[in-house]
């Protein structure tokens, strides 16, 4: 029998706390978004955006079995 | 050694330099073409959706195709080869399947760049990336795959949900605190 070690980390919290982190995330995002209440440039932002998620897809694709 | 290293190259070169072109040709046409505030709303909606289903672990399916490559096409032929077909069409990551929904806020924000120029830019810099990112990718599940059972990849896909999930929270957040 094979034995496989995993880092199971936020993965082991309930519904209820994970709502919460999501909630914090959220406001994180808009803290962000505000940036001392005079805004990101408009296509700056979405530049890290499109960047930022190509990344982290073509990263967590590799645990496609 | 250093034939590890050229296989690696040419491994990202394969995904990469396709999803550059794509993803560039796609800037290009979505940057800038339709109203701004439309597209922040749909994109913050979508994020907020789905990262709030990526974090709570509610089963719902991000949009993706369930194509393959067929193994005909790879099949019996040499490595260089099957390596150059695997990446033209699996390194832009939008012809398979995907499990993340942060993908396809990838195209909807390429639309908020504010010219075609910009977009298409942002395009090659951003399939630069997830080619690259697929390749190594690729590469390290070869080597991690020797002696690895399947349920620790479902393992990892689960924290990479969550992962993204909370990416697209904190995503939402920015696009609503912007437009």
């Amino acid at each position: 029998m094979q034995r496989t070690e995993v880092r199971l980390g936020l993965s082991t919290l309930g519904r209820r706390e994970l709502a919460g982190v999501g909630a914090a995330a959220a406001g994180l995002g808009l803290l962000l978004g505000t940036g001392a209440a005079r805004g990101l440039p408009r296509t700056e932002t979405a530049a890290v955006l499109a960047v930022f998620f190509a990344s982290l897809s073509g990263i967590a694709k590799r645990a496609s079995p | 050694m250093r034939g590890r290293r050229v296989w690696t190259i040419a491994l990202a070169a394969a995904h990469a330099v396709p999803a550059m072109v794509l993803w560039g040709l796609l800037g290009a046409v979505l940057a800038g073409r339709v109203s701004p505030f439309a597209v922040a709303v749909a994109a913050a909606v979508y994020a907020g959706l789905y990262g709030a289903a990526e974090t709570l672990r509610f089963p719902v399916r991000p949009p993706s195709l369930n194509w393959q490559v067929p193994s005909p096409w790879v099949r019996e032929r040499s490595s260089r080869a099957k390596i150059a077909i695997w990446g033209a069409l699996l390194g832009s990551g939008l012809f398979t399947r995907n499990p993340y929904a942060g993908m396809w806020l990838v195209p909807l924000a390429l639309a908020l760049v504010g010219n075609p120029r910009a977009g298409a830019l942002v395009g090659l810099v951003a399939g630069g990336a997830h080619g690259i990112a697929r390749a190594l990718g690729v590469r390290s599940n070869i080597r991690a795959r020797r002696g690895r059972a399947d349920i620790a990849f479902v393992v990892d896909q689960l924290r990479w949900k969550l992962v993204d999930g909370l990416a697209l929270l904190v995503a939402a957040g920015i696009l609503i605190a912007v437009w």
